[in-house]
């Protein structure tokens, strides 16, 4: 089993687009997983028809027993998020410690589980996708990136599928950190700007934090020409090749209009270096 | 401000001077740094307000991209990690049950702490019966200060490997007090990073582009600013033409769009150098201007200026 995992660090250069392609080239070959818990999009390039469904569970979050509590205000100064005053718990910021119920002289505060959203797993037309959603303002994403992964290895084992390709978050905090768990090989979407530059370095020492092998690509690569070459340059320093560099293509948000990705577009130069970008990759991992 | 604090949950006004505005978007990529930068510079150039801009996407923040060659001061960030006692515990375990994270484990004789999963809530110090554990500090990342033009510009800058964003943004929100205009510029996503960028604020922008992604997580930004109680206007970057999936969800959600920036050569390589919009193309200072007037009126709405 090979786990892919695509990153960027910066958010926007590309990497639901070209998860989306490989989809397509590697219909059925592989389990896709949308890991951007709280903003996927990938399933909208890829029709998915549910099949399995479950709550996810983040933490837990303090609930007090009105009638029980005596506004002693011994919650309020315990707690450290200031998500507990009085007895009114803020459930924004509430980290589900449970120092206040354990402090609670009244024994007037529980702590229960609490769901934070939903995830699926979906038959589409490129094979198995494993997605969510995340409730607005949750948190505990990286939880449910292992979650997802988990039934997608499941579901990979199952289907005697040996490929796992997770469409990640951008950042490189815990969402980044859980979607590279696991992971055999990274891909990472640059884009040649200044903003582009510092936060591939910055994912570029994520990956080499946890020793996994990357390759690079730029997209929109011909748009800044200086910033492309210095982008190869700063992967380079960082032991990373940059194999593909995708033009700007307005097929890219035309097909993603149209509920596709580029790739069902043959002609459009992006789809083009992708599907030889597809090749490549399988290289790169290695026989499954 | 104390470790780990969160701002308050409610949107209290403060002063009359002192207004912030939170920049975010759900999608990444749609130009929240252009956004936020062009307004800060904007906001600084007309002279009449202290402007600060605060870069709240402390795993990767761009912002201070956009003023190069000016000396940043840095400010380590610590949050509270137990630190064990062995001659004093007596293995008694309480601190393992207390802890709702798995950060603490008795092996045999030894306790390990590990940090990566600690939220420093401070439970495994409250529960030790013999004062075993004590809180001490661990560092997280930096807070980066400059001054550019009028302007005073700070980030936080997550270190790599650190998983927790949240009280960096904290502790950057919270530092040093100020009165004027406070831009922050969010990070992308819905969670709890743009919870702790957004919350408190006085209104928000949702930085977002025309196509069916950005419409998406445009819906996912709003519910979460709904639940946070911040009122918001919409910036539509990179548009071609004024129609679009947006364009019209904007239209039958009766939402303020506030601003359209066009998708335009000059604008993508100036953006791609670090050029604050201003600087690119002058005849958006105003608009850029009006974005503070929109923003007090949007909070006037809600009952906070």
């Amino acid at each position: 089993m090979k786990d892919l995992v695509i990153l960027s660090g910066k958010g926007g250069t590309g990497k639901t687009t070209i998860a989306g392609a490989l989809a397509h080239y590697w219909r059925g070959r592989a389990v896709f997983v949308d890991a951007d818990v709280d903003a996927a999009n990938l399933h909208l390039l890829a029709q998915p028809e549910t099949i399995l469904r479950g709550s996810f569970a983040g933490g837990k979050l303090a609930t007090v027993a009105r009638s029980e509590c005596s506004q002693c205000g011994v919650c309020t100064d315990l707690c450290r998020f200031d998500a507990i005053r009085d007895g009114v718990v803020s459930r924004l910021t509430c980290e589900g410690c449970g120092l206040c119920a354990r402090a609670c002289p009244q024994q007037a505060i529980e702590m229960v589980e609490r769901i934070s959203g939903e995830w699926f797993a979906s038959h589409t037309r490129y094979g198995f996708l494993l997605h969510a959603e995340l409730d607005p303002g949750e948190g505990n994403s990286g939880k449910l990136v292992g979650l997802l992964k988990e039934q997608a290895s499941e579901i990979a084992r199952k289907e005697g599928i040996t490929r796992i390709v997770c469409d990640g978050p951008p950042g490189i905090g815990c969402p980044a950190m859980a979607t590279l768990a696991g992971a055999d090989a990274v891909l990472v979407v640059a884009e040649p700007s200044t903003s582009g530059l510092h936060d591939l370095r910055r994912v570029l020492d994520l990956t080499r934090h946890f020793r996994l092998p990357a390759v690079a690509v730029i997209n929109r690569a011909d748009v800044v020409p200086s910033f492309t070459q210095q982008v190869i340059a700063a992967a380079r320093e960082r032991d990373t090749p940059v194999i593909a560099e995708i033009p700007y293509d307005p097929a890219v948000p035309s097909a993603a209009a149209a509920g596709f990705p580029v790739a069902a577009q043959a002609d459009s130069p992006a789809a083009r270096i992708i599907q030889t970008l597809a090749i490549d990759l399988e290289q790169f991992m290695g026989s499954d | 401000m104390p470790l780990g604090k969160t701002p308050s949950a409610e949107t209290t006004a403060t002063s009359d001077l002192h207004m912030e505005i939170s920049v975010v978007s759900g999608k990444g990529g749609t130009g929240k740094t252009s956004i936020s930068v062009g307004l800060a510079v904007a906001l600084a150039g007309i002279g009449n307000e202290l402007v600060r801009l605060l870069d709240c996407d402390v795993e990767a923040p761009n912002a201070h991209l956009y003023f190069p060659g000016r000396a940043a001061i840095a400010t380590q960030v610590t949050v509270a990690v137990p630190s064990w006692n062995g001659e004093a515990c007596d293995r008694c375990g309480e601190c393992v049950s207390a802890c709702a994270f798995g950060a603490v484990g008795l092996f045999g004789d030894r306790l390990e702490v590990f940090v990566e999963h600690c939220h420093s809530c401070g439970a495994c110090t409250y529960v030790c019966p013999k004062s075993a554990l004590t809180d001490t500090s661990r560092p997280i990342g930096d807070i980066y200060q400059l001054a550019a033009d009028g302007l005073a510009v700070a980030w936080g800058l997550l270190d790599v490997g650190e998983p927790r964003a949240v009280p960096l943004i904290d502790q950057l929100r919270g530092s040093g007090s100020f009165s004027g205009v406070t831009i922050l510029d969010g990070p992308p996503g819905t969670a709890c990073s743009m919870v702790a960028t957004a919350i408190g604020t006085h209104a928000a922008l949702i930085v977002t582009e025309p196509t069916v992604f950005g419409l998406h997580d445009l819906r996912l930004a709003r519910k979460t600013l709904d639940l946070l109680g911040v009122p918001y206007g919409v910036v539509i970057n990179k548009c071609q033409g004024s129609r679009s999936v947006v364009h019209d969800y904007c239209k039958r959600e009766a939402l303020p769009l506030l601003l359209e920036v066009p998708l335009a050569r000059d604008i993508a390589v100036g953006g791609a150098e670090g050029i604050p919009l201003p600087s690119i193309r002058p005849e958006y200072g105003p608009a850029l201007e009006d974005l503070l007037r929109s923003c007090k009126t949007l909070a006037a709405g809600k009952g906070q200026l």
